[in-house]
């Protein structure tokens, strides 16, 4: 972890408003990840294997991902959104660098995390109830994802770092000073 | 004489003492500049950051290619030269040069003058 991005990170929970009652909020959720979340990892795998591209990626190995994918919202619902959480997400950025997955792949999917949770949710609670829910959610998944795409960023940044010779802070120095073409 | 007075000295006394030498800066190793003595219509940020990328780059070639322990970044244009030498481990020297300018004594003048920066640097 580069001591930047988690400052950025902190900065993306204050401009979502993160609040002491969304982490409550998550905490409340357990139970339902416990219940729903094998059915909602089997609809977010339903939604890859669909697709020709992404089935390609996740052949073979779908319970094995399934495993992964509900520890993941498990540590959604964990209670602890500090530096820990923050690590753990930008590891799993690093697997879906690792195998390939394009960014844009793991953005598009949140939205079938989103379409089931707050079916989920609407079912379990009264619907005032389940909007405070979701909303936390949504947020939690938010930050999950801008940590997953600042890993991919630091990957990218890595590896033409390795290839070009070239440092780190002059690469970001000359995205920023650079013009398009 | 402060340690930036120094090194603009050096890149000035460069650019007067060496014939057909047209411009000069140190920059640092993530693209910043350091020292200038540089016409004033250059854009200085993109000297700076071209110097730099253009010297990791040259590094790297040189490595990856077997070329040996790096020693210079060559630019040849229709109109002259852009030379990029390290100065120490953090900052690279860049000059530019007309195009008939005599490049063995250009090459000694710059060298001596990217150690001398290297080891105020240091």
């Amino acid at each position: 972890m580069t001591k930047p991005m988690y400052d950025l990170f902190v900065d993306m929970k204050a401009f979502l408003k993160w609040t002491p009652a969304d982490e409550s909020n998550l905490v409340a959720l357990a139970d339902i990840v416990e219940r729903h979340g094998p059915g909602i990892s089997d609809a977010f795998y339903a939604s890859l294997q669909a697709y020709p591209p992404t089935a390609a990626i996740v052949e073979g190995r779908v319970d094995a991902l399934k495993a992964t994918h509900l520890r993941w919202m498990r540590d959604l619902t964990q209670g602890d959104y500090s530096e820990a959480f923050y690590d753990g997400q930008f590891r799993i950025g690093e697997v879906h660098v690792a195998v390939g997955i394009d960014p844009a792949y793991v953005e598009a999917v949140m939205s079938v995390l989103r379409f089931q949770f707050r079916a989920a949710l609407y079912t379990e609670f009264d619907p005032a109830r389940a909007g405070e829910l979701f909303d936390s959610l949504c947020k939690v998944l938010d930050l999950s994802l801008m940590v997953i795409n600042l890993s991919y960023q630091d990957e990218r940044i890595a590896r033409i770092s390795g290839f070009t010779g070239m440092g780190r802070k002059l690469i970001e120095n000359l995205v920023k000073k650079g013009k398009r073409a | 004489m402060s340690r930036a007075e120094q090194i603009l000295k050096q890149i000035k006394t460069l650019s007067t003492n060496t014939p057909d030498l047209e411009a000069a800066a140190v920059i640092d190793n993530d693209g910043l500049m350091i020292a200038s003595a540089l016409p004033s219509d250059v854009d200085e940020d993109s000297v700076a950051a071209m110097s730099a990328a253009l010297l990791g780059m040259g590094e790297r070639a040189s490595s990856e290619l077997r070329r040996g322990e790096f020693e210079m970044t060559m630019i040849r244009g229709a109109e002259g030269y852009l030379l990029l030498v390290r100065c120490g481990n953090d900052a690279v020297l860049a000059v530019q040069a007309g195009r008939n300018a005599k490049l063995g004594l250009i090459f000694l003048d710059v060298s001596r003058t990217a150690k001398e920066i290297g080891r105020l640097l240091a």
